[in-house]
């Protein structure tokens, strides 16, 4: 909303009116999305697989709206979001899976469906466990790195040789202790590190009875949705603060070279992932959905089924960044991408504001993942492989620079057209089925050519209709 | 003691001495020049000044706080705003938010209140929208308010980019060459702007500028940078009779 207002000042209750009216409508379109999705659930139209096309549709427009922040508002171009997708999926399937079942039994095959996503507590003793474990070793690894840096003052090159002497000293140290039975007493990182995994069960075990009691405290319509709220929050706060981690050293970079350096790094994290056996590794991670039909007897919070919460975080995820956009911290964004050097000069720290997109965008990646597994209900690596980050990007590409409402538009429709396809038979004549199975089967040729037109379009046109923030006049004098 | 000192600066790209043992103070509420012919050195001053290049030796003082090597954001947050040589607008913004930005203060701005619209966001983005249109008002820019920045004429935009350096409410204004391309109309209205600025705000001015006529009717003092050397400090008529200028400019007179 622009406001053009008096510029005398106001009285303080104008904020806390102007306040609770921005945010009156939040809930109404919450709780909106909520019955709607309620009563197709219920409903025997559309049916299950067009409901599930939208949650889909869904999760793509948290993607393409986050990633929107971070290539088109603050004009980094990052090729990580299903690498951030993916530490969101990962951690949150994985701490509902094992975590969320009330007294879970981790010998059974089966868990008993009644006692699934009922234990918040040891969801967020899982997320606990996690960040602690995180932040001890982050904080050597940067402790030891910073003492590196100092050696500097001594001969310039000191830092790059010790580094590579570390780095060695750590691949040796690695294998020797994968080569013996038991690891030898030598090799301290690896003990370090089963130190960190021992600290993690540690801190599982013993803060159980402390999540079983904070779980009781909540009453029984309240144990499912607030397991998944701690596992979208969980998987969100993972993902930024993998970003975080990425950030720092890459957001220097510029251009093609972040590109790469995302790229990267969203390639490590599905390496990563293959390597750990308690995430599946390469055979993927199966875990608990409620897929199930809700019977229209149950209580809205017993009715444990996915779609409105998918709904509704798209919806939120929209609002959010468009706020964000649109407040100073986001003009500040923008100033950082139109003239890094003038903005700093105004103040304005560009890698601080860089890193304010960074993560957030990546937050938002890790909800949609968070959401994407308990849909889905399976994951795997190859789910989040490049080609998933290049079609977020095309999402973005296709609603235009800066866009937050053609990203959203874009994703839609990249998700159902490729669906239409597929089942052209019930649409289109006989003679055009193979050919649209054929466009459906290789929409990553019509992706790249839709993306080489737009760029040839857009530098005639020049932002015509591509940008959104383009509607003002632009009449006065030369230039 | 004065609020800018700056004391043997100089700074060496490899070989090249761009700038040698140069000093300067600068008071409140005083308007002094920086001139030279070109590659004198002078952006480079202030591009020092500034945070852009770190020296290699000498110190700078502001207020009595060491900023030299300061990163160019602290030395904004310390009070040294500037304009660019090229102008630096932020183009796909409008002009209100081009000035509104200068309000930002990531430290007071919280990304909650933004996020959840809390009253301090509108608090605070009331007094940004205040503030920045007061300013478009004095440089008479309140008109296209709108407009984006990239879209107005150039002697506006030169003005804009001095209202947007006083958003960040400096002690010291720095402007690099205010009037370059500008046509002699839109000079006096800027000769009598910097004027009206510095007793509005009370700040101390320090501009580069190539236009003598200009230099001379409205800076109190001049330093004359020649290859990287300071070859005169004086007020304007000292300046003008100067016989190390004069051959700076003209060259030397043959004997």
């Amino acid at each position: 909303m622009e406001l053009m207002m008096q510029t005398d000042s106001l009285p303080r209750a104008r904020f806390w009116w102007l306040s609770f009216i921005h945010n009156l409508w939040v809930p109404i379109i919450v709780v909106g999305l909520i019955c709607i999705s309620r009563h197709f659930e219920f409903a025997d139209r559309p049916g299950p697989y067009v409901m599930h096309v939208a949650m889909i549709a869904a999760i793509n427009i948290i993607l393409a709206v986050s990633l929107q922040l971070i290539n088109g508002v603050s004009g980094q171009f990052s090729l990580g979001h299903a690498g951030f997708m993916a530490v969101g999926a990962y951690l949150a399937g994985y701490a509902t899976y094992i975590f969320a079942p009330w007294n879970f039994d981790p010998n059974a095959d089966y868990p008993d469906p009644r006692q699934l996503f009922a234990n918040p507590g040891g969801t967020l003793a899982c997320f606990v466990a996690l960040a602690v474990v995180a932040v001890i070793a982050c904080g050597l690894i940067a402790g030891l790195f910073l003492l590196i840096r100092q050696t500097r003052k001594i001969f310039s090159a000191l830092p790059l040789i010790l580094i590579s002497l570390l780095i060695a000293w750590v691949v040796i140290d690695a294998r020797a202790a994968a080569d013996s039975q038991t690891v030898p007493a030598g090799c301290i990182w690896s003990r370090g590190a089963i130190g960190l995994v021992n600290l993690y069960g540690g801190i599982l075990q013993h803060s159980q009875p402390a999540s079983l009691w904070l779980s009781a405290l909540l009453p029984d319509s309240w144990h499912k949705p607030a397991t998944l709220i701690v596992a979208i929050m969980g998987g969100g706060i993972a993902a930024a603060a993998a970003a975080l981690i990425v950030g720092i050293p890459t957001l220097r970079l510029r251009g093609d070279y972040l590109a790469i350096a995302t790229l990267g790094f969203a390639e490590i994290i599905r390496n990563i992932i293959v390597t750990i056996p308690a995430l599946g590794a390469a055979t993927g991670l199966s875990v608990n959905v409620y897929a199930t039909k809700p019977s229209p007897a149950d209580h809205i919070f017993e009715a444990f089924y996915i779609s409105p919460w998918i709904f509704g975080a798209a919806a939120v995820t929209y609002i959010l960044v468009r706020r964000l956009a649109r407040s100073s911290i986001g003009k500040a964004i923008r100033t950082v991408r139109d003239d890094e050097i003038a903005a700093a000069a105004m103040g304005i720290d560009p890698t601080h504001h860089r890193v304010i997109a960074f993560v957030t965008g990546a937050f938002f990646a890790g909800v949609a993942g968070a959401l994407y597994v308990h849909l889905d209900g399976y994951l795997n690596t190859n789910s989040f492989s490049f080609m998933r980050s290049i079609e977020i990007v095309v999402m973005v590409t296709l609603g235009g620079m800066e866009s937050l409402a053609g990203a959203a538009i874009a994703a839609v429709a990249l998700t159902t057209i490729p669906e239409l396809l597929d089942n052209a038979g019930h649409f289109f004549p006989a003679a055009l089925t193979s050919q649209a199975h054929w466009l459906a089967d290789n929409r990553f040729v019509v992706y790249a050519l839709l993306v080489l037109l737009i760029m040839i379009a857009r530098a005639k046109l020049k932002g015509a209709f591509w940008k959104s923030s383009r509607r003002t006049p632009r009449p006065i004098g030369q230039k | 003691m004065s609020l800018l000192e700056i004391s043997h600066i100089s700074i060496e790209f490899g070989g090249l001495k761009a700038l040698a043992d140069f000093n300067f103070t600068l008071d409140r509420c005083e308007l002094a020049g920086l001139i030279g012919p070109n590659g004198a050195g002078k952006t480079t001053a202030f591009n020092i000044v500034t945070g852009v290049y770190c020296p290699t030796n000498g110190t700078i003082r502001l207020d009595g706080r060491q900023i030299e090597g300061h990163s160019p954001v602290s030395v904004n947050h310390a009070g040294i705003a500037r304009t660019f040589q090229n102008i630096r607008l932020f183009q796909n913004l409008t002009v209100l938010d081009n000035v509104a930005v200068g309000f930002h203060r990531s430290a007071e701005h919280g990304f909650f209140d933004a996020l959840f619209r809390t009253p301090k966001y509108f608090r605070q983005e009331q007094s940004a929208r205040d503030g920045a249109m007061d300013l478009l008002e004095t440089f008479g820019l309140a008109g296209n308010a709108r407009a984006l920045a990239g879209s107005l004429p150039y002697g506006h935009q030169r003005r804009l980019e001095i209202a947007r350096a006083l958003a960040t409410k400096p002690k010291i204004l720095m402007l690099d060459e205010p009037a370059a391309g500008m046509n002699p109309h839109e000079k006096t209205e800027l000769m009598e702007l910097i004027h009206s600025i510095r007793d509005k705000f009370q700040i101390g001015i320090w501009l580069i500028e190539h236009d003598m006529k200009l230099v001379m009717s409205i800076c109190q003092r001049i330093t004359v940078l020649d290859h990287g050397e300071t070859i005169a400090v004086g007020s304007p008529r000292e300046i003008q009779d100067n016989d190390k200028v004069i051959e700076a400019y003209l060259g030397k007179a043959e004997a």
